[in-house]
């Protein structure tokens, strides 16, 4: 993954929702749930992964940690995580 | 519903007495005429034409013609109207239409086509209907991984058999319209094939989520004007099924303060 702060990456990821779903910045916040508050479902988060993973250049597997993302914050903070693996690896 | 109920009147008591005594008395007379008659009908078809496109055909005819009689089942106290915005539209279409109650899947027999319907679990798995939708090559995208829906809903398409959705996945009852899932969306981008959005208002009590009683009610069921492949080329399916979704919720908005003011 490129070096990149932790605004600049919470900050790239706002900006796939942006670009992939066509959200409303506004509505991407921290707190805003993913499934219920940004209405995307199973197949959307499909698109999601390719889109994260072809932005950030990291492999998304489909573990504990990924299933038990519900909000930005969570998926933010699971990046941040995986930033800090990949860069050790 | 205990607190909603003390709040009638004895005339309304009545009504809703009486609407449920004529609704399921005839239901039960129409339902075993049904799979007597039309059963051994299409028994009868399959043994002489051997054709399986010709018999599914006839048995989805079957189901809508039931539909179409248990819809007019409870009137006059609840009356259904048909309003199409768009007649000239050509099927196939992948149809998406709100969920506010479990007597949606009967509306659709307004419907002047040859279509199918994505069920949900529980419906597969009424009798006779259930089994006789599931020959008809009825859905069952929460029984099957996305491709396999994705070919089976391509192959009717492609034999003109439009497929109706209720994307909301369950009913919403007097909630607000849920999220949508795409899988119905993109099945219609994949085929290249019109989204036609379907509102139905007015029978979120007919019956009431959790409930069988039936209250008196107008419903109405709105065809919106398709939504045609060379308008939607280029968005992502989120944003096909959040436009979509949009367009539902203002029909309903609208017809909402029509009523409101009537």
């Amino acid at each position: 993954m490129t070096p990149m702060s932790d605004a600049e990456l919470i900050a790239a990821v706002n900006e796939v929702f942006a670009d992939s779903f066509e959200i409303e910045p506004a509505k991407i916040t921290p707190e805003a749930q993913i499934f219920t508050d940004l209405g995307l479902d199973s197949l959307d988060v499909v698109d999601l992964v390719a889109a994260i993973q072809k932005r950030f250049g990291v492999t998304v597997r489909d573990d504990e940690r990924v299933r038990a993302i519900r909000s930005m914050q969570d998926l933010y903070n699971y990046l941040i995580i995986l930033r800090g693996e990949q860069n050790k690896g | 519903m205990s607190h909603a109920a003390s709040s009638l009147s004895i005339l309304q008591r009545l009504m809703i007495a009486w609407l449920n005594f004529q609704f399921y008395t005839l239901l039960c007379i129409v339902t075993i005429s049904f799979a007597i008659v039309g059963l051994s009908y299409i028994g009868l078809h399959r043994l002489v034409t051997r054709n399986d496109r010709a018999n599914r055909r006839l048995i989805r005819r079957t189901i809508s013609w039931y539909g179409s009689f248990v819809i007019r089942l409870g009137w006059p106290l609840v009356t259904v109207r048909f309003v199409d915005q768009d007649p000239d539209a050509e099927p196939p279409f992948v149809l998406t239409a709100n969920h506010p109650s479990s007597s949606d899947g009967f509306l659709m027999a307004f419907l002047p086509l040859e279509a199918v319907q994505v069920l949900n679990i529980w419906p597969a798995h009424l009798p006779v209907i259930g089994h006789m939708a599931l020959i008809a090559e009825y859905l069952k995208p929460r029984e099957m991984p996305f491709e396999e829906f994705l070919a089976a809903g391509s192959r009717l398409l492609s034999q003109g058999v439009s497929v109706i959705a209720f994307p909301e996945g369950t009913r919403s009852g007097f909630k607000q319209t849920g999220n949508f899932h795409g899988s119905a969306f993109r099945l219609a981008m994949h085929n290249r094939v019109p989204v036609v959005p379907l509102v139905i208002f007015g029978n979120n009590a007919i019956p009431p989520r959790g409930s069988i009683w039936l209250r008196p009610g107008h419903v109405v069921v709105s065809k919106l004007p398709a939504v045609m492949p060379e308008w939607y080329e280029g968005l992502t399916p989120f944003k096909l099924k959040t436009q979509v979704r949009e367009s539902i919720l203002q029909s309903l908005s609208e017809q909402s303060r029509q009523r409101e003011h009537a």
